[in-house]
């Protein structure tokens, strides 16, 4: 821990202990086991629950967390030692046999889990004493790491699973710095302080995490929820995009602008109708002004997306240029495939508000060069319904929390994607995405995205529009942010670094 | 108010104290109700002239000036995507006239006729047409539509059979009951019984006397509609982008309440004034025509 | 009277069983395909053999009648299924929110009566001056005002704009009864608006119609000062009309228990009401419908009731 470059506190800041801090949330967090769908509150997830490995300011799971040291025995077998010393919620030890129970537990069918396909080149993990685990793979697996700082590594306690797996989406047992104290579905998720986390401990931080409690309100209107920030009712926010001008000018208020690990985009059905001939994937494209999209459904808040890793994620490609806007291309590119007169295409989006926002602005951008998108506004799961059956032509695409490359590049663009379903099927972009899953080498496996992205580009695969910022507004009493530290390290500084109240109380 | 419109006057249908003229009479004679209606033909204008009046359409999107506050070029402003917020709302006036009228008429048409039919046959059907009107009742207006916008799916067409399917049931029972009222009266057995068809009687005697409360009702109904139409369009159900609706702004205005707060208070207004003139006209002469409103002491 | 109430409880059984086969109806016509889609993210739809078990377990594949008496026979005994969106239990979510939608109720109650009898006595007293005028065009403009916008421009007001309550939230009892009350004088008031505009025009009409009658000439006649004629003659005998008018706007105070409770998140009966139409989650909203059906059924009748005691005209005419 101490020769950790983001094992750093501000000597000089007097953290003190007390208060509950208030959050708001737009909707509840659903299942409390990860791997169980629907999650729709990573953050509060994270409270209680903690992972193997967290990622560092590139989105690089480099970081070890819960797993204090990682060994490749060759590209296919991993020995790993875990932390000693941890302890569930429930009490129960934190080991190799409750490691090994909760992986095989998710791998198995009964269980319905939902990322069990991330676990596929995993052949077994065995115990070999009671912190050590040794991983085995069936190919090489350079995104072993990535995978474990992602949704399979939040560890469970296999106590609460054996005894009822079922119980466990209501009542987790994790070994968070928070323990869950009362849950009311839709309304409210109440947390209190783990005077046990293990990290305050090895990190010489006894008064870690400084609040007595954490209390999650769910209020769907960001009106409302902005109302409640200024009236002092909650501490944080994270603020609708239209609300950062106001949130800023507020003297109360401490906001924080940054970047975020999302791509948002457009799909094409590039193997079943219009969309097969490149020409008009070109069409639409170049028909979006994507500048002016940020402009007037993110207010500025979003940076200009060339493909599909953001600009900081090791993986990113930086020769590659945004699509330009060009409707006169558009148009002669229509007339060129044989719609001079006009496109007709299908589709969907998502019936947030945002959604609902971004698909008009769209929609108005694509009738102005002659292509009328019918596009319907969908509840998330009659969504997946149509994305399943590939019932359109032009739809919302995109992913959120890209980390490590290979699970949004196989989600989207393989065969074997849980996001494809055969709608795109680029034999140079499948053979480099195999490639990419082998090659242990970080330089070497950086090249081979570069390029992955570089045959996406060309293709024009997909629409991609942005990649995502936020905004988050404290109370001025909430104490603790660095900015500059955040932007460094980012997962691992925002879990190493809790905040507290400049007098112990909200 | 003072007009003795006593119940036993509807025997001998003196076709000159009820129907259609001492309906408009009362309209004229009551403020409230005048108020009512001067609002109601302006909003019909607004609805007709919209492609006139509106400065810019409403479907002109400027993705660089969203949000925009009240100006010298945008009287009211701009929407989400940077559309002339009063162009929408002029636009949105015909939007909801249109599904508040519509949805009224059929409601109106289909009760009458189901209302007379159980009027004139009586007896168990009578009964039972009773209860059902009495079973869609039990479902608070918007509730039901809630339910049926499940079942049929967004869209505006969908909000008015949603209301022709539940608001018949009102006009039924007021049709039923003025059947119910000059049913008994004696020149109207002795019509019947000289052999005299009943579409006949219906035409001379019956007609005349339910078109008052009838029309009244369509007022009110229009009312109600409207509301019913925002608020479904406030929830996203009714009115599909990117037509305008005053519901629709509504809710997207809302969610950008401390951006632009004219963007929630404006539409509000709209629904408000509307429902308000519809309710200002109906009511009026209503309290004109149900006597035991009338307030003025005769006991009855 | 025992034959009156008689009638009034048959025609509300034959009424009731309506209403039943009229939400089952409404329910099962929702397309299959959007039942799938509420369930999707826990089973694969592409493999047929599943759809057919889910279809299975929630007794889709069964013939519409059969399905129809086993929905009946579990609900009459307490078994209103699982919600497709959370897996609650259906009873137990219900039991959950009922309480706090009856707050909001009495509340909303409170304020209409507060408001809307004094309104109505003053403008009844004060006929056709301009404060009669402007308490009748208060009252029509409150109940056409729509539920949803006021809800916004009072937030806006008095949350935002000068912060003197709290612009959502449901603070439980638990929590101190202080802070729930706060929290709910925004929503109540809403709640109560229509209401107590209804109220304000029916008292004052009946009280014009009772000061018109001979026993309040009769007793002016014997030289009972004005305010003792009012106070001790003629607003007993108006009051008639309370009952009449929470009778009818229960049905309207429901409604807008929607919005109120999602534009205010508020976790009552409505909000889940709301949530459980937009995702398809259709125990939910089958109970939803009952309980909604049946309480405007039950209060109806009870008015009636009521009604045919304090008015026996009411019980002739039938």
């Amino acid at each position: 821990m101490p020769d950790q470059p983001w094992a750093v506190w501000d000597k000089n800041a007097k953290p003190k202990r007390g208060g509950i801090f208030r959050v708001a949330a737009e909707q509840y967090i659903g299942k409390m086991n990860p791997n169980h769908w629907p999650v729709l509150d990573w953050i509060s997830m994270g409270y209680m629950h903690e992972r193997l490995m967290l990622t560092d300011g590139n989105y690089n799971p480099t970081v070890p967390w819960l797993a204090e040291t990682l060994s490749w025995d060759g590209p296919q077998q991993v020995v790993m030692k875990l932390r000693e010393g941890v302890t569930f919620h429930d009490g129960s030890a934190f080991d190799a046999k409750s490691v090994k129970f909760q992986i095989d537990w998710i791998r198995d069918p009964a269980s319905k889990t939902w990322d069990a396909g991330w676990l596929a080149q995993l052949d077994t993990v065995e115990v070999v004493d009671e912190h050590t685990l040794r991983w085995k793979f069936k190919t090489p697996w350079a995104g072993f790491s990535g995978v474990i700082a992602n949704v399979p590594g939040y560890v469970m306690s296999a106590k609460a699973l054996q005894e009822d797996a079922d119980k466990y989406d209501t009542q987790p047992q994790g070994t968070g710095p928070f323990i869950l104290e009362e849950a009311s579905p839709g309304n409210y998720l109440k947390f209190k302080r783990n005077p046990n986390w293990w990290f305050a401990k090895a990190s010489n931080n006894p008064d870690m995490p400084y609040f007595d409690g954490i209390q999650v309100t769910i209020i769907p209107d960001p009106a409302v929820r902005l109302a409640n920030l200024r009236a002092g009712k909650i501490d944080v926010l994270l603020l609708d995009k239209s609300q950062y001008a106001v949130a800023k000018a507020d003297p109360d208020l401490k906001v924080y602008r940054f970047a975020m690990n999302h791509l948002a985009a457009l799909r094409f059905n590039n193997t079943k109708g219009v969309f097969q001939d490149i020409r008009l994937r070109q069409a639409v494209s170049h028909a979006i002004d994507r500048k002016g999209l940020i402009a007037g459904t993110q207010f500025g808040l979003a940076r200009l997306a060339s493909c599909i890793y953001p600009e900081d994620h090791w993986c990113h490609n930086p020769n590659l240029k945004p699509v330009t806007y060009d409707p006169d291309l558009s148009k002669k590119l229509l007339a060129e495939a044989g719609y001079g007169s006009g496109l007709t295409v299908r589709g969907y989006y998502i019936n947030t508000a945002m959604g609902q926002t971004i698909a008009e602005a769209v929609k108005g951008m694509l009738t102005k060069v002659g292509i009328d998108w019918q596009v319907d506004l969908m509840a998330p799961a009659a969504l997946a319904t149509r994305m399943q059956k590939m019932d359109y032509d032009l739809a919302q695409g995109g992913w959120i929390f890209i980390y490590d490359p290979d699970l949004m590049a196989t989600g989207l663009y393989h065969p074997e994607g849980g996001f494809n379903f055969g709608r795109s099927k680029n034999d140079a972009a499948i053979a480099l995405i195999e490639a990419g899953r082998k090659e242990v080498d970080p330089e070497k496996r950086r090249a081979i995205y570069w390029q992955l992205e570089e045959v996406l580009y060309n293709a024009y695969e997909d629409a991609w529009l942005w990649w995502e910022e936020i905004a988050t507004a404290y109370r001025s009493n909430v104490e603790g942010w660095d900015h500059e530290g955040f932007l460094k390290y980012r997962d691992v500084w925002f879990w190493a670094h809790p905040l507290w109240f400049r007098d112990g109380k909200a | 108010m003072t007009d003795a419109v006593h119940p036993v006057a509807v025997i001998a249908p003196p076709r000159s104290r009820n129907g259609a003229a001492a309906l408009l009479r009362a309209v004229v004679r009551n403020r409230l109700a005048r108020v009512g209606l001067v609002i109601v033909v302006a909003l019909c204008a607004i609805a007709i002239f919209a492609p006139v009046l509106a400065p810019y359409s409403p479907y002109d999107q400027d993705l660089y000036r969203v949000l925009a506050p009240p100006s010298t070029v945008h009287w009211l402003g701009t929407d989400n995507l940077g559309r002339d917020l009063l162009s929408r709302l002029l636009f949105g006036t015909r939007v909801s006239l249109f599904v508040g009228v519509v949805s009224s008429l059929i409601s109106a048409v289909v009760g009458v006729v189901i209302g007379l039919f159980s009027g004139f046959k009586g007896g168990a059907v009578d009964a039972l047409i009773m209860r059902v009107t009495d079973a869609f009742l039990c479902f608070p207006p918007l509730i039901f539509i809630l339910a049926m916008s499940a079942v049929l799916g967004p869209g505006l067409q969908n909000v008015m059979l949603s209301f022709a399917l539940f608001g018949w049931t009102i006009f039924a029972r007021i049709a039923r009951g003025q059947v119910l009222l000059v049913r008994e009266l004696p020149f109207v057995e002795a019509a019947r019984s000289v052999g005299i068809p009943p579409m006949r009687i219906m035409y001379r005697h019956i007609l005349p006397n339910i078109a008052p409360p009838v029309l009244v009702a369509i007022s009110i109904g229009i009312g109600t509609a409207i509301l019913i139409e925002s608020g479904v369009s406030f929830l996203g159900l009714g009115v599909q982008p990117p037509l305008a609706s005053w519901g629709k702004e509504l809710r997207v205005g809302f969610t950008y309440l401390s951006a632009a707060p004219l963007f929630s208070i404006a539409p509000g207004v709209m629904i408000s004034l509307a429902i308000t003139a519809f309710n200002f006209l109906g009511d009026g002469p209503r309290d004109a025509l149900d006597p035991r409103l009338r307030g003025d002491g005769v006991r009855r | 009277m025992g034959k009156y109430i008689g009638i009034r409880l048959a025609h509300a059984l034959v009424v009731l069983a309506i209403v039943v086969v009229l939400v089952f109806v409404i329910a099962r016509l929702i397309p299959g395909d959007a039942i799938m889609a509420a369930m999707a993210g826990s089973v694969d739809l592409h493999d047929p053999s599943v759809v057919a078990k889910v279809r299975h377990q929630y007794g889709l594949d069964q013939p519409i009648f059969v399905q129809f008496a086993v929905w009946l026979g579990r609900f009459v005994r307490g078994d209103w299924g699982t919600s497709i969106g959370t897996g609650e239990r259906v009873l137990d979510m219900f039991a959950r929110r009922l309480p706090v939608t009856l707050e909001l109720f009495l509340g909303a109650t409170v304020w209409s009566i507060a408001v809307g009898i004094p309104a109505g006595i003053i403008g009844a007293l004060k006929r056709n001056s301009t404060l009669d005028m402007a308490v009748t065009a208060g009252a029509m403009v409150g109940v056409s005002v729509p539920a949803f916008w006021e809800a916004i421009v009072l937030i806006y007001l008095f949350a935002v704009l000068l912060p003197v309550f709290p612009p959502s939230g449901y603070v439980p009892l638990s929590d101190g009864w202080l802070a729930n009350l706060r929290a709910m004088v925004l929503p109540t008031f809403v709640l109560g608006t229509h209401s107590g505009g209804l109220l304000a025009r029916y008292v004052r009409s009946s009280l014009l119609e009772v000061l018109g009658q001979d026993f309040i000439r009769t007793a002016r006649a014997k030289g009972f000062s004005e305010t003792a004629v009012i106070v001790k003659h003629a607003l007993k005998p108006s009051m008639i009309p309370v009952v009449t008018v929470i009778g009818l706007s229960w049905g309207g105070l429901l409604a807008g228990a929607f919005f109120v409770e999602v534009i205010f998140a508020i976790p009552g009966l409505g909000r889940m009401s709301v949530e459980a139409i937009f995702q398809k989650d259709y125990p939910v909203m089958q109970a939803t419908l009952i309980v909604v059906s049946l309480n405007v059924l039950l209060v109806n009748v009870l008015v009636d009731i009521l009604y045919g005691y304090l008015d026996p005209r009411v019980r002739v005419r039938g």
